[in-house]
């Protein structure tokens, strides 16, 4: 590993127009560009200016219910990140992809392609899949509940590293210009027969650049942070307060021992919805600009779909009916953003209008309106103070927002010696501080990267 | 659009191969700068080893295709996809993403999948891809019908995007299409707006006759062993009748035939080339192989294609790394001068590449036909 001082990481996190709902509705936005290349080129571009560690896409398999007002369409995150490769050579690329409606074998392969044609900056956001509408496009006829989906979700995650370890690091024997020339002794069948796949192998591809691609994690329910604890690299997750972010941060990485895992194996990245102004005032002035163009309906749809509670039935102006959410135990969807929300509102006790204007720039996330030093200042805080490890930076209208981040906070960040001013490798484990796992099979020993 | 008249133009595919991106990369930017009308890529289910004793690995098609999407300007980007092993909401989406990125250069190629690949793709407690693989060319029919009502989910001018009333779509454009076939069931809509091309061109493999039957409902072009003209004559005559029993118009589909082009500086050179080929294809697997100096080769193809019962040719893998950029530097500039092969260097989208109208949303029509809303 190379230098020992540690360094904030910082993630990109597209979606559409930006993270908040109504960052379509802005002046200026071109709400069209969500389906073209050179939209999201130009976004990388500037985010690999800022040196920042990686993109996300996040990835759902179904049209939401309120596509009247949001249609969330986007290009298929693999698809577009394998053409984002090409335009860029440091940043990381990290997609999306379900253990509960794909295959281990396609998701190894894929993972491994990007991996090659980006040279090593590929990463797996390892989800299970929350809604029943996703069911009924892969034929099933409900969702599994929610243990048995993670219960799936770790046989096929082992079942994916087996297959990105079948090929040893040194199958390969020659120049491949001259044609593939490997060992096939050093190319083994995984074999694998368990609760949920059988999967014979070995994968159609040598071993990936990274080893394996880094593993990136977002459940934040009991199961969840159990799952990250065992198998995640980085977990992204959703925090009100810094203090909420201590509590979840200090939790997770107490469960890694139990595994032999040090904390510094695990980095965890709360999301952050930055408005940014030069001044506090200006700041402000963009929060309520986009606020106002909020769409209620959406934001009711948001809520009764996150409930699974027809939200329009209790009065807009009256508080959150906390106690009668609360008792609803039994929710078989995201788990851990329906307790967030609950306690949020409780907390500051919101009617539901302020709810919705509260989740409506990042659905839950951290999010705050100031200047470039106000946020480097909030950031730098939850750094230092056991609250993160880093961000999941959510701009919340595109590409403007993420212009003000990289120009104006980045810099702020760097001049403080907390965030680098270059690259320091070229894989994506490096950026983060992780390690190449050794392969499994043939030679034993760790390969260390950097 | 006809394919037929006096300024017929001669299809070209090529077929991409090798799990080195680098050497990918090569291979289409020789194809697209030889004005070929699309790139290949293959897919690979499983790990397999080749007649040389070789492991052979590919790159995931889509994520190939994608990263030279954008590299490339004009050529199509044709992604084979394994019916048996995939969800059709997965790869209507990855197409349309595909489609998107390259301005309407996406295609693909729906093969049934090879039943020795089932070992990878082993569902414990469900049925897996068994059925699928049993019926293999029904199930590639249903797969390919499923993809392109997704894509029709949508009709064109679903998105409104009218920011002072805050809406972004008209949902009376956009619906469930509920397909229950026997090996796919999907209910949409597909989570992405109705792609460039309205639905890229679907490719299929003709080999039996069940093939033919799958080709004759859904492909858009089908690809072909043919070793002889008479036999694509054949080919063409039972294609044109199964086509107009059901339905279609006979001149809605291009005929593609496989080939493996040998090129060399003397006809004697390339036979000896062409000798050694065959020895290591093997006699099993008899291939379609024009070989001889750049204008014999030019002879065969012209005399093929003259004989209309091809639009094109595929070229396969090819044995030998040099086959390829020694067809698209000697034979293409010789077609050209024959006036049988288009200019180069026009960008249009795959579909009016091949001469393939822009498909009407079935959607659109039914509620037109039914006179309402």
């Amino acid at each position: 590993m190379h230098a020992s001082k540690r360094q904030l990481h910082l993630n990109l996190f597209i979606m559409g127009n930006g993270h908040h709902e109504a960052a379509w509705r802005m002046e200026g936005c071109r709400p069209r560009d969500v389906t073209k290349a050179d939209y999201y080129a130009g976004l990388l571009r500037t985010a690999e200016q800022g040196k920042l560690d990686s993109l996300f896409l996040a990835d759902s398999y179904a049209l939401p219910p309120t596509i009247r007002y949001k249609v969330l369409q986007s290009l298929e995150p693999f698809t577009l990140l394998s053409a984002l490769a090409m335009g860029t050579s440091r940043i990381g690329l990290i997609g999306t992809a379900s253990t509960t409606y794909s295959h281990p074998y396609h998701v190894a392969r894929q993972f491994a392609s990007l991996d090659f044609i980006s040279e090593g900056r590929a990463a797996w956001n390892i989800v299970t899949s929350t809604n029943d509408a996703t069911a009924y496009n892969f034929a099933g006829e409900r969702l599994p509940d929610h243990s048995e989906r993670y219960l799936r979700a770790e046989e096929f995650v082992d079942v994916v590293r087996r297959l990105w370890d079948s090929w040893e690091d040194e199958a390969i024997l020659a120049d491949q210009d001259q044609g593939i020339y490997a060992d096939p002794e050093r190319i083994h069948a995984i074999l694998h027969s368990g609760e949920h796949f059988s999967v014979r192998g070995p994968l159609n591809l040598p071993r990936p650049p990274q080893g394996q691609p880094v593993r990136v994690q977002a459940g934040a329910s009991e199961t969840g942070k159990e799952f990250a604890a065992k198998l995640a690299e980085v977990v992204f997750t959703a925090q009100n307060s810094m203090a909420d972010g201590q509590l979840f941060y200090a939790d997770v990485k107490a469960r890694l021992a139990k595994y032999g895992r040090s904390p510094e194996e695990l980095k965890i990245l709360p999301g952050f919805c930055a408005i940014i102004g030069d001044t506090e005032a200006e700041a402000k002035e963009r929060e309520v600009e986009l606020h106002r163009h909020i769409q209620l309906d959406y934001g009711l749809h948001r809520l009764s779909n996150l409930f699974q509670t027809d939200m329009s039935a209790f009065p807009l102006d009256e508080p959150v009916p906390v106690e009668f959410l609360s008792r609803q135990a039994e929710v078989n969807g995201h788990r851990g953003r329906y307790a967030l929300y609950v306690e949020l509102a409780r907390r500051e006790k919101l009617t539901v209008r302020e709810l919705i204007r509260q989740t409506a720039s990042s659905r839950g996330h951290y999010s705050m309106a100031g200047t470039p030093v106000q946020i480097a200042d909030e950031m730098e805080k939850w750094w230092r103070e056991g609250a993160a490890d880093g961000f999941n930076v959510m701009p919340p209208y595109l590409p403007a927002g993420l212009e003000q981040f990289v120009g104006k906070v980045v810099p702020e960040l760097q001049n403080r010696g907390v965030f680098r001013g270059e690259y320091e490798g070229t894989t994506l484990r490096e950026h983060y501080g992780l390690l190449r796992p050794a392969n499994r099979y043939g030679k034993a020993g760790l390969t260390v990267s950097g | 659009m006809s394919a037929g008249g006096a300024d017929r133009k001669l299809i070209l595919t090529a077929a991409l191969d090798g799990p080195d991106y680098a050497r990918c990369v090569r291979q289409a930017q020789i194809a697209e700068q030889a004005g070929f009308h699309a790139v290949v890529a293959p897919e690979s289910s499983d790990f397999r080893l080749g007649g040389n004793g070789e492991p052979e690995a590919a790159l995931e098609p889509f994520s190939l295709l994608a990263a030279l999407s954008a590299g490339t300007a004009s050529i199509g980007l044709i992604a084979e996809v394994h019916a048996a092993y995939n969800e059709p909401y997965h790869i209507a989406r990855k197409l349309g993403a595909l489609d998107y990125m390259s301005r309407g250069r996406a295609g693909c190629h729906i093969a049934p999948g090879p039943a020795a690949a089932a070992g990878n793709f082993g569902r414990t407690g469900e049925g897996g891809p068994g059925p699928r693989l049993l019926e293999a060319e029904a199930a590639a029919t249903e797969f390919a019908e499923a993809l392109r009502l997704l894509w029709d989910s949508w009709e064109d001018d679903a998105l409104v995007y009218d920011k002072r009333a805050g809406v972004q779509m008209d949902e009376g454009k956009v619906r469930e299409i509920d397909y229950a076939g026997r090996y796919y069931a999907v209910k949409g809509p597909l989570n992405i707006a109705r792609p460039p091309q309205g639905q890229p061109p679907v490719l299929f493999a003709v080999t039996g006759a069940r093939g033919r039957s799958a080709a004759a409902k859904e492909a858009d072009a089908a690809v072909a062993p043919l070793l002889s003209t008479a036999e694509a004559a054949l080919m063409r005559a039972d294609m044109r009748a199964r086509m107009v029993r059901n339905g279609r118009r006979a001149e809605d589909l291009r005929l593609l035939a496989e080939l493996c082009p040998v090129v060399a500086e003397t006809n004697e050179e390339a036979r000896e080339l062409e000798h050694r080929l065959r020895q290591a294809f093997g006699a099993a697997s008899e291939r379609l192989i024009f070989a001889g100096t750049a204008a014999a080769v030019a002879d065969r193809i012209e005399a093929w294609f003259r004989q209309e019962a091809i639009d094109g040719f595929h070229i396969a893998p090819l044995p030998r790394p040099d086959l390829l950029p020694a067809f698209a530097a000697k034979v293409v500039p010789e077609l050209r001068r024959r006036g049988l092969f288009r200019a180069g260097g026009e960008t249009s989208t795959l579909r009016s590449g091949l001469g393939l109208a822009r498909p009407n949303n079935v959607f659109a029509t039914l509620k037109r036909r039914g006179g309402s809303d």
